[in-house]
């Protein structure tokens, strides 16, 4: 009996010990997001989003993955899910912050948060509806947090949001719905170099950026600032009065206020007293650096009814500094890529047209030499079949070898176009139209310069294969497109940088001349460049690197150039170009036509210029082997003439 | 089989004396272009760019609608005719049985078949490593072009044997069976139809099953049905027809 209770109780705590044992060795993720900055985001741009993981349990590796609905109604294309993936290890008992930059689409539906192990699953979802903005958000980073009081005028749409320098993310894309960002009072020194190299980043692709003065002059000779500021802080000084700041009549003088001296270093001063720059301006590539000398953040200058008025001017947003990519000229699709890609000068790229013509030649002649034998020498009937049949064995087995293995087929192609606008100070906007196709079923991993502001993938709502494309993110504006293509599959992408490229191309007008001056600081050489001006195209030729010239071209009345026949717009000047290269033909009339019948492009009453650049680097790239890569990169700059250039 | 003086004669007149070597001359030259103009030329649609990728999927239709009509005709002793002896005189003269006469048919056919393929096969093999098609669908591809060939050939036979004496009916007759089979089969059911079921297995696709009033059968059980049936159907007829011709 009492052996029986025994094993009856052994059995017992056994089948305990099994339904308890997983659940102590399970560990329990607990998954903390923070969206945007401090809850806002705008719509339509990427923004930061920061996941907090909370370790309950033993150590764990696992792979975090957000995952958001791109596509939809705003893009006119059907839905489908993109990840955003990590690789993480969470040690026992820990927690980890990890930073994404998303971007997703569609809001309706929620964004996914989970956490997957070989031990533990753990997700959330979130409604992204909540916290939205429909306009940019300004920030303001101040010590500590400590907002000094800087209030909007009260018809200000833009949130205000207020963050510490830590609270900066290392992504310039995080910034996109950030129109201006505002330090006041506050040291740079600790910001990090992927912080510092974004808001670079941001400033150049259009982002405004507004230092306001303080007394702790000694926070703004620090070097990370001084790279930043348009001047060089000496130190403060009591001025009796405040000359107007704004345009606004209406507001009382002020006196007596804390300003910091300082010396110019770069950019236009807009106001200033006694020899002190009170307001200074300066530009870097799209976007602006304003700075304050007065204190705002203390009295008078904080109680002053005139600060409104002055906040206002300093905030005013910049004319569409992000475009996304799409949105000018340039035109992608799957009918330009067909274009490229049947183009039988490109076909041999990734099929041996000549090897297999050859070995059709071949194949037959040996044929018709078996058939000449087999008619003159009836005899040797014993010789002949068997050798017959080994000779087209021979030639299907060492043909299907050379064709699959060798013969110079790729695993894939990858094709970049890129058109290079100048935007100022340098710096270009270049937009990539990319191609990726297989001739297999494989997955790829395509990666992009650092710095890449937008990555739109095109045609991906219908996707060939069941694997959901991913986007793996490092936190600091790296990131890879994982994507599954099935054989003979492709797929397009759009990506945006703003980088620089020393090419300066100016032109004036004057008179009925146009003077075109050219100086190439870059480090490649421009071949096939051409100048439109009132539609007559001049080529130009090769323009090596250190080239610095300068050329005058006639503006010929708009009645002449009809009477010698010549395009009578610009416009119809362009369509007539043509390249060697007929891929360039069909990449450049895509990058300036919206559609192939189109009569009009943004650049149709402008002087044109525009040049492909030799031995371009592309600016995605593949690290699978077997994949063969090509770049196409056009520089191209424009002026529109007077309105009466044609009448 | 060598011995067989049936099988004999149709190798002398086809392959000694020549005859019928051009049916392997048309074979090759359609063969050739065909393969090299799906990838040279340009494509007829945006979405259809990937000359390349259907270079398998087109020279495999091609074979298939090559070897099937050489195979009928062949049957159907459409090259020189004048110079095979009237199945009559086999069993009268000779003293051949009808299986004899019949298997050496049938083998004669299946020789000219597999002659027709080992030919083909470079440029289906050269297509297939091109195009990346997997081992498996070349395999398919490779044992469902006999198999259609004979199912289809066989009609030739029947159709000599028939219309012995009739040469042009014959003609005329056995391409407007087959034209109306394989028009009829893709009209009614097209997995039944030989080229979509051919480009089904290169594609790796589903085919979608036949329901009729909530019974259901897949597209590959019903395909290979459709064709033994219609294999089998063509055997007994030539078998029938032989039959009755030698004994009369």
């Amino acid at each position: 009996m009492a052996f029986a209770a025994f094993r009856a109780a052994s059995i017992l705590g056994l089948l305990l010990a099994v339904h308890l044992w997983p659940r102590s060795s399970l560990g329990e993720i607990y998954i903390e997001p923070r969206v945007g900055f401090h809850g806002v985001f705008q719509l339509g741009q990427p923004f930061p989003l920061e996941v907090e993981l909370i370790n309950a349990g033993p150590p764990v590796e696992g792979r975090l993955e957000v995952e958001v609905w791109k596509g939809g109604g705003s893009k006119a294309g059907a839905l489908y899910p993109l990840a955003y993936r990590r690789d993480i290890f969470l040690s026992a008992q820990s927690q980890k912050k990890l930073q994404f930059t998303v971007d997703p689409d569609f809001l309706s539906r929620p964004l996914k948060i989970s956490f997957t192990s070989s031990t533990v699953i753990a997700s959330r979802e979130l409604d992204l509806r909540r916290y939205f903005s429909p306009v940019p958000v300004l920030l303001l980073v101040s010590e500590g947090s400590t907002a000094p009081p800087i209030s909007l005028v009260p018809s200000a749409r833009n949130r205000l949001v207020a963050l510490t320098l830590a609270e900066l993310p290392a992504d310039p894309r995080a910034l996109l719905g950030v129109s201006h960002v505002m330090f006041y009072d506050q040291s740079l020194r600790d910001l990090s170099r992927s912080q510092f190299l974004a808001l670079d980043r941001w400033l150049i692709a259009g982002g405004r950026m507004v230092i306001l003065g303080s007394l702790n002059y000694a926070l703004y000779q620090e070097p990370t600032i001084s790279r930043f500021l348009p001047v060089h802080v000496t130190g403060t000084k009591k001025i009796p009065l405040l000359p107007s700041l704004t345009q606004e009549k209406a507001v009382s003088p002020i006196a007596d206020v804390w300003v910091q001296t300082s010396k110019v270093v770069q950019g236009n001063v807009l106001v200033e007293t006694q020899g002190i720059p009170l307001l200074v301006e300066t530009s870097r590539g799209k976007g602006k650096i304003t700075y304050l000398a007065p204190d705002v953040g203390r009295p008078p200058v904080s109680r002053w009814d005139g600060f409104a008025s002055l906040l206002r001017t300093l905030l005013t947003p910049g004319a569409d500094a992000y475009l996304p990519a799409g949105t000018g000229g340039t035109r992608w699709d799957d009918t330009v890529f067909s274009r490229v890609i049947a183009n039988p000068s490109f076909l041999s790229v990734y099929v041996p047209t000549a090897s297999l013509f050859f070995a059709v030649v071949v194949y037959l002649t040996g044929i018709g030499i078996f058939a000449w034998l087999w008619q003159r020498r009836r005899g040797r009937v014993r010789f002949l079949s068997p050798s017959l049949c080994l000779f087209v064995l021979l030639a299907g087995v060492v043909g299907y070898v050379f064709f699959s293995r060798g013969g110079k087929l790729p695993d894939g192609v990858l094709l970049s176009s890129t058109v290079l606008e100048t935007i100022a100070d340098g710096y270009v906007e270049a937009q990539s139209n990319v191609a990726l196709f297989s001739t297999q079923v494989r997955q790829y991993e395509l990666q992009a310069r650092r710095g890449w502001l937008n990555w739109i993938p095109l045609s991906l709502a219908t996707p060939r294969s069941e694997e959901r494309p991913v986007m793996v993110q490092d936190g600091s504006g790296t990131g890879r497109f994982r994507i599954a293509l099935n054989e003979w599959d492709h797929r397009l992408f759009k990506l945006r940088f703003v980088e620089r490229f020393p090419l300066q191309v100016r032109f004036e007008q004057k008179g009925d001349f146009v003077l075109m001056k050219i100086d190439n600081q870059t480090g490649k050489d421009l071949v096939d460049s051409s100048v439109v001006v009132a539609g007559i195209r001049y080529a130009l030729g090769e323009i090596p690197r250190g080239a610095r010239w300068s050329k005058e071209f006639p503006l010929a009345p708009k009645a002449s150039r009809e009477e010698r026949g010549l395009p009578s717009t610009s416009a119809a000047a362009l369509r007539d170009v043509s390249f060697d290269d007929k891929i360039r033909d069909v990449l450049f009339h895509a990058s300036l036509f919206s559609s192939p019948g189109a009569t009009a492009s943004p650049q149709s009453d402008a002087v044109l210029f525009f040049g492909w650049v030799k031995d371009s680097e592309s600016r995605v790239w593949l690290d699978h082997p077997g994949i063969a890569g090509f770049d196409y990169t056009l520089f191209r700059t424009s002026l529109a003439l007077d309105a009466g250039e044609d009448a | 089989m060598t011995t067989n003086a049936v099988f004999r004669e149709s190798v002398e007149v086809f392959y000694y004396e020549g005859h019928g070597l051009t049916t392997y001359l048309y074979l090759l030259v359609i063969m050739a272009p065909v393969q090299l103009a799906s990838l040279y030329l340009p494509s007829l649609d945006a979405q259809m760019w990937n000359g390349a990728a259907s270079l398998f999927k087109v020279c495999s239709v091609t074979a298939l609608l090559l070897i099937v009509y050489f195979a009928l005709r062949v049957a159907n002793q459409e090259f020189a005719p004048w110079r095979f002896q009237p199945l009559r005189g086999w069993s009268h003269e000779h003293g051949l049985p009808l299986s004899s006469v019949s298997s050496a048919q049938i083998a004669f056919l299946s020789l000219h078949i597999g002659i027709s393929l080992l030919l083909c096969s470079p440029f289906l093999l050269w297509a297939a490593a091109i195009s990346r098609t997997p081992w498996v669908a070349v395999a398919n591809t490779f044992l469902l072009l006999p198999f259609y060939a004979l199912t289809y050939g066989v009609w030739g036979l029947a159709a000599l044997v028939f219309w012995e004496r009739r040469m042009e009916s014959r003609q005329i007759l056995v391409r407007a069976i087959v034209f109306c089979l394989v028009t009829i089969s893709s009209l009614v059911y097209l997995p039944l139809n030989p080229m979509a079921y051919l480009l089904a297995v290169i594609g790796r696709r589903e085919l979608p099953p036949f329901s009729l009033g909530g019974w259901q059968a897949s597209a590959t059980s019903l395909h290979f049905i459709f064709h033994l049936l219609l294999g089998c159907g063509g055997l007994i007829a030539y078998r029938r027809a032989l039959r009755r011709g030698l004994a009369s």
